[in-house]
C-alpha cells in the first residue's frame, strides 16, 4: 500500500507547538500564545488551533488559567521527545519496517543501516 | 444563527439560479461556499444580505428578524464586500468619518492596524489606489464593522500574494465565537486553512453542507503512484495521483478541499 | 430626542457629503451658473450693461440712448425655477447611488428615515438656492442701478424730464419685486412645485430598469388624469367660447393637488426603497 496523506491541520499545529517548546523559545510555565494570535500567525481557522491545543492539554503538554489563557506545562520537552519516540515507533518506523519486510530487505540489514546510521 | 429554508430564486421563470437550499448557518463559524461561475454563489450572498428577494422561501436572522423586511435591524447585522466594491471619491479619513458611524461595533483601531498591514497610505483619496488597493481598503472596512455576519464575494480576488497572506490573517483575528463569515470563492487554496464548514452550490442545489472534521472522518485525502479500486476520485499531479477515499483507519488525513470540489462536480461523492 | 436628530444627521450627511457633492458651495455655484445661464436666456440686454461693453455712441441720438436705458426691463421670472433646477441636479447623484452602490443598499437606516432625509435635503437646497437667487437679483439691481442711475437722471434733466423716478430704488424694479420676496405664497409655491418635482425626479430614477414598469405607468397616469381634471376644473369655457381661469385655481394646484401628488410620490419613494434590486 503505497499511499501518502498529510496529517490533519490540528495535528501540524501540535507539532508547531512542539516546536516552540523543545526550542526553548515557548519556556515552562510561561504563557503562549492565544488561539486567536496562533490562528492568525499561522493563518488558520482559531477553531483548528482550539482543537490542538484541547490536544495538547489531553497530552498534558500546556495547561490552561481560566480567565488568562495557555501556559506551557513544567517538564513538557521531557513529555515532547517521550510522546516523538512513541509517535515515531507506532507511525513511521511501523510504515518503513513494513515496506522494507515487502521489498525483502534482510533484518542483518536493517541492523547494519541502523549501526552505520 | 441564520436560517435558510427552501430558497429559491430566479430572475426568470425558465431559469431558476437558485433551485431550493435550506441550511442553518451558526455562529463561530467560517463557511467556505464553492461553485463554478453562474451556479448562485453571488445571488445566495445577494440573498443573504437582503439585496434581493426570495421568490420561494425564507431567510431569517436568529428566527427574528426576516431579510425581506429590508429592516434596519437586519441591516446592523451584516456587512458585504461585492466581488467589485463601489469606487468612493472621498478620500479615507472622511469615508471612515461618515460610514463607520452606522456600524456601532465598528473598531477604528482595528481599521487602522488593517491599513498599515495592508500597506494602503491612510490619507488617501479612494478614487485613485489601485482596484487591488481599493479591495484591501474594503475589506479592511469590512473587518473592522464587526457585524455578526459578514459577506465576503470573491475577497482574494485582486489582492497579490503578500496581501492574501495578512487578509488571513486579519481573518483569523476577528474571526469569534458570535460571528458568521460567509467567503464565496473560486480560488479556494487561497482560504483553504480558514475554513470549518464548506458549501458547494450547483445547479441551484447545496449539493454539500458540511463541515472540515465530518469530510474527513467520512474521507481519506493522500497520494499515490498507483491506481486502486479503492480510490473514489483521482486526478493527475505531476508524478502521482491525488486521491480520496473512503477513511478506512478512521485516521484523519489533511483535507483537499479543491480535489473535493472537483469530486462532486464529477459526482464521484 | 438627540438619538433622532443624531440619526437623522448621520443619513443626511452622508447622502450629501458620501453619495452626493451637496455642499453650501456646490449649490452656490450651481445656483450661479444657473442664474448666468437665466441671464442668456431671459435677460440677454442686460449682459452688456454688466460687463461694460454697452457703447454709448452706438445710439444714433442721446435720446434714444435714454429711451434704451429707461425701457430696461429685468425680468424676475424665469429665476423661479432655478432653485428647482439646482435641486434636481444635485440630487441625481445620490438618488442613483441608491441603485447601484452595494455600500448604499446595505446601511443600517430605516426606510423612512432616509425619506426623511432626502425630504430635508430637497428642502434645504431649495431654500438656500432661493436665497442666493434673490441675493444675485439684488446685488445685480443694485450694480446696475449705482452704474446707470445717475446718467439716466442727466440725460432725462437734459430732455426736461424731472422726478420720473422718485427714489433710486424705482429704477430697474426695486428690491422687493423679486418673485421669492414678493409674498411668502410665492416661496411656499416654490417649495411645494421642488418637493413635488424632485420626488418626481427620484422616482423616475429608481423606477427606471426596474421591471416595475406598471408602477411607472400607473404614475404617468395618475397625472395625466390629474392634470384631466386641473384642465376641467381650472378652465371653463364661458358662453363667449372663451377660455376662462377660475379665481381659486392657484389655490387649488398648489394647496391639493400638488400636496396629494407629492404624498404619492414620497409613498412611492419609501416602497422603492423597501424594493430589492433590478
Amino acid at each position: 500500500m503505497d499511499f501518502n496523506t498529510d496529517k490533519p491541520i490540528y495535528l501540524q499545529i501540535v507539532e508547531y507547538v512542539y516546536e516552540r517548546i523543545l526550542q526553548q523559545e515557548w519556556p515552562e510555565d510561561t504563557k503562549i500564545l492565544s488561539v486567536r494570535d496562533l490562528g492568525a500567525e499561522l493563518e488558520v481557522n482559531p477553531n483548528t488551533v482550539m482543537r490542538s491545543y484541547e490536544k495538547l492539554q489531553n497530552d498534558n503538554i500546556i495547561y490552561n488559567k481560566r480567565g488568562i489563557g495557555f501556559f506551557v506545562v513544567k517538564d513538557a520537552s521531557i513529555l515532547i521527545k517521550k510522546l516523538r519516540v512513541e509517535s515515531f515507533k507506532a507511525n513511521e518506523l511501523v510504515q518503513a519496517l513494513h515496506t522494507a519486510k515487502l521489498l525483502g530487505i534482510s533484518e542483518q540489514e536493517i541492523v547494519t543501516l541502523y549501526k552505520h546510521a | 444563527m441564520i436560517t435558510i429554508n427552501n430558497l429559491g430564486f430566479y430572475y426568470k421563470k425558465e431559469k431558476p439560479i437558485v433551485k431550493s437550499i435550506s441550511t442553518q448557518l451558526q455562529s463561530g463559524k467560517i463557511y467556505g461556499l464553492l461553485g463554478l461561475n453562474g451556479e448562485g454563489k453571488t445571488t445566495l450572498l445577494k440573498l443573504l444580505a437582503g439585496l434581493l428577494f426570495p421568490k420561494t422561501g425564507v431567510i431569517t436572522i436568529d428566527n427574528k428578524f426576516p431579510s425581506t423586511e429590508r429592516s434596519k435591524e437586519y441591516f446592523e447585522q451584516l456587512y458585504m464586500v461585492p466581488d467589485q466594491p463601489t469606487s468612493s471619491a472621498l478620500h479615507i479619513p472622511e469615508f471612515i468619518k461618515i460610514y463607520s458611524i452606522f456600524y456601532k461595533d465598528f473598531s477604528h483601531q482595528l481599521f487602522e492596524e488593517a491599513l498599515i498591514a495592508f500597506n494602503i497610505a491612510p490619507k488617501s483619496k479612494i478614487k485613485s489606489l489601485s482596484f487591488g488597493q481599493q479591495k484591501k481598503f474594503h475589506l479592511a472596512f469590512a473587518l473592522a464593522t464587526n457585524t455578526k455576519l459578514l459577506l465576503l464575494d470573491e475577497p482574494t480576488n485582486g489582492l497579490d500574494i503578500p496581501s492574501k497572506a495578512i487578509f488571513r490573517k486579519l481573518l483569523a483575528k476577528v474571526t469569534d465565537d458570535e460571528k458568521i463569515i460567509i467567503i464565496s470563492t473560486h480560488l479556494v487554496h487561497d482560504i483553504e486553512n480558514l475554513i470549518d464548514h464548506v458549501l458547494i452550490i450547483k445547479e441551484g442545489l447545496l449539493v454539500l453542507d458540511s463541515n472540515i472534521n465530518a469530510i474527513l472522518q467520512l474521507y481519506s485525502f493522500g497520494y499515490t503512484s498507483m491506481l486502486t479500486d479503492d480510490i473514489l476520485y483521482s486526478e493527475k499531479s505531476i508524478a502521482n495521483y491525488k486521491t480520496i477515499r473512503h477513511n478506512q483507519d478512521n485516521r484523519e488525513t489533511a483535507i483537499d478541499i479543491e480535489l473535493l470540489f472537483n469530486a462532486i462536480q464529477d459526482q464521484k461523492l | 430626542m438627540r438619538n433622532t436628530l443624531k440619526k437623522h444627521y448621520y443619513s443626511i450627511r452622508e447622502i450629501c457629503h458620501g453619495s452626493g457633492y451637496i455642499s453650501l458651495l456646490s449649490i452656490t455655484l450651481i445656483t450661479l451658473l444657473l442664474y448666468v445661464l437665466s441671464l442668456f436666456f431671459a435677460n440677454k440686454q442686460i449682459i452688456p450693461l454688466l460687463i461694460g461693453t454697452l457703447n454709448k455712441n452706438a445710439f444714433a441720438s442721446n435720446t434714444e440712448y435714454l429711451i434704451f436705458l429707461e425701457s430696461l426691463n429685468f425680468n424676475n421670472e424665469l429665476t423661479i425655477i432655478i432653485p428647482i433646477l439646482c435641486t434636481i441636479i444635485l440630487l441625481v447623484n445620490p438618488t442613483n447611488q441608491l441603485k447601484s452602490n452595494t455600500l448604499n443598499r446595505i446601511l443600517p437606516i430605516a426606510a423612512k428615515d432616509k425619506v426623511i432625509s432626502f425630504l430635508v435635503i430637497i428642502i434645504g437646497c431649495t431654500i438656500i438656492s432661493i436665497f442666493i437667487t434673490t441675493l444675485l437679483d439684488f446685488a445685480i439691481k443694485q450694480y446696475l442701478r449705482s452704474k446707470y442711475f445717475n446718467e439716466v437722471l442727466t440725460l432725462q434733466e437734459s430732455i426736461g424730464e424731472l422726478y420720473k423716478y422718485r427714489t433710486r430704488n424705482g429704477y430697474l424694479f426695486s428690491v422687493d419685486y423679486s418673485p421669492f420676496l414678493n409674498s411668502t405664497k410665492h416661496l411656499s409655491s416654490i417649495l411645494i412645485l421642488s418637493l413635488v418635482c424632485n420626488t418626481l425626479i427620484i422616482n423616475f430614477i429608481l423606477l427606471f430598469q426596474k421591471y416595475s414598469i406598471i408602477k411607472g405607468i400607473s404614475l404617468i397616469v395618475s397625472v395625466l388624469f390629474i392634470a384631466f381634471y386641473l384642465r376641467n376644473s381650472l378652465i371653463k369655457m364661458n358662453h363667449n367660447m372663451a377660455l376662462e381661469v377660475t379665481s381659486y385655481a392657484y389655490e387649488t394646484v398648489y394647496y391639493i393637488y400638488f400636496p396629494i401628488m407629492f404624498i404619492c410620490l414620497i409613498m412611492s419613494f419609501y416602497f422603492l426603497l423597501k424594493q430589492k434590486e433590478n
